[in-house]
């Protein structure tokens, strides 16, 4: 009797299988609960279409993590505003990765406007200037200059929030 | 230097963006999840283009519905048409409303006795600069053209005929000026803004609608084609 023959994997299916691991830990160094942040990778991972690079996925993923970050904060500011919504407590993981350091971090990347924040994301994931240039759909010739700017202001802000470390 | 400092700063304050050392992205459980998902957006998809199905068959299967779903459409058709004809304030192309109103002398001037002459007709007010810039040049057309079949009517919103009998004599404007109290302007539709200028053409349509102050080459041109 003749093995049943295996499904064929989609394009899609296959550059999860490569891909998924990093997105989602990209994304989980942006929003503290890895919970979410698995299913931010998915959501990317959704949205993929045939041509679309690794690079694109690291954006798409850093720009969803971004986005939940920027949520949570607004989110916060409202609890912290009303007074009377109860925050839910800190899951024992959150609790663990929750260093005051990677706190501040996050505040700072929340509060830059979206591309800095997208270049400082994508090219602290290691991707090179040729690939940042694809996935922000910029000049590559300029992306030095605009990384440059966008630590500049990274700094700023976080020097104006927390003082030199 | 200070480059390479930033760059090493920076980098440094994102190191501190790791995960949990003991949490691993699972892999088996996220393809599940894309895989679920995936199924359940083509599932949304289908009974939405189900759902447009249905109601199409409904609609085109009993006469009633089709009845009120074309009296719907139409209705739809007809009100945008509507609106869109207010904001572009210009009157529908077609025959010109015919109207009679007395000149400054009070002798009725009627818009269908210059059927078989290029006509235009200029809605202006002595209040209004441009409209004071424009009465000149038709008062040269209107001598220019004369002979070829053309005639130029101002139709003047002022209030009175006193501002509007002053200006005339002081650029001695000889063709039919009348003034409107508002129910011609209503006839040509909503008149947003002035001067508002038609051309109609020997046959008594509405060839070209102007509003606001337009170059006098391009009015030349527009009257010379239809005397043609």
């Amino acid at each position: 009797m003749a093995a049943a023959a295996p499904t064929p994997r989609s394009d899609l299916e296959a550059i999860f299988d490569a891909q998924y691991a990093p997105i989602a830990r990209a994304i989980a160094r942006v929003i503290r609960d890895p919970g979410r942040a698995e299913e931010l990778a998915v959501e990317a991972f959704l949205k993929w279409r045939p041509g679309h690079t690794t690079g694109w996925l690291y954006r798409t993923g850093v720009r969803l993590a971004l986005d939940e970050l920027r949520r949570q904060a607004r989110g916060e500011r409202y609890r912290g505003f009303l007074g009377w919504l109860r925050t839910p407590p800190p899951t024992p993981e959150q609790q663990q990765s929750s260093g005051e350091e990677q706190e501040r971090v996050r505040t700072v990347l929340g509060s830059l406007n979206r591309r800095d924040a997208e270049l400082l994301l994508l090219r602290n994931e290691g991707l090179a200037y040729s690939e940042i240039a694809a996935a922000l759909e910029m000049n590559p010739a300029s992306v030095g200059t605009l990384l440059s700017r966008a630590q500049q202001t990274f700094r700023k802000e976080y020097v104006r929030r927390y003082g030199k470390p | 230097m200070e480059n390479l400092e930033l760059d090493r700063w920076v980098e440094d304050r994102l190191a501190h963006l790791t995960p949990t050392a003991s949490w691993q992205p699972d892999r088996p459980s996220g393809l599940a999840r894309l895989r679920s998902k995936k199924a359940a957006r083509r599932r949304a998809r289908l009974g939405a283009a189900a759902s447009a199905a249905m109601l199409l068959f409904t609609i085109a299967a009993f006469p009633a519905t089709r009845v009120f779903a074309q009296r719907c459409l139409d209705a739809c058709v007809g009100e945008t048409s509507l609106i869109s004809q207010y904001f572009r304030s210009q009157p529908a192309p077609g025959p010109a409303p015919d109207f009679t109103l007395p000149d400054a002398s009070g002798h009725p001037v009627r818009l269908s006795s210059f059927q078989g002459k290029v006509v235009l007709l200029n809605f202006w007010a002595t209040w209004c600069p441009p409209c004071r810039t424009e009465v000149p040049w038709f008062q040269e057309f209107h001598m220019r053209y004369g002979g070829d079949g053309f005639v130029a009517l101002g139709v003047s919103v002022d209030e009175s005929w006193q501002p509007v009998r002053a200006f005339l004599e002081q650029t001695l404007v000889t063709y039919p000026v009348m003034v409107d109290s508002g129910e011609v302007a209503g006839l040509y539709g909503h008149l947003k803004a002035l001067p508002a200028t038609l051309l109609i053409d020997r046959k008594g349509r509405i060839v070209k609608v102007y509003t606001g102050l337009v170059e006098r080459a391009e009015y030349e041109r527009a009257i010379e084609r239809l005397l043609d």
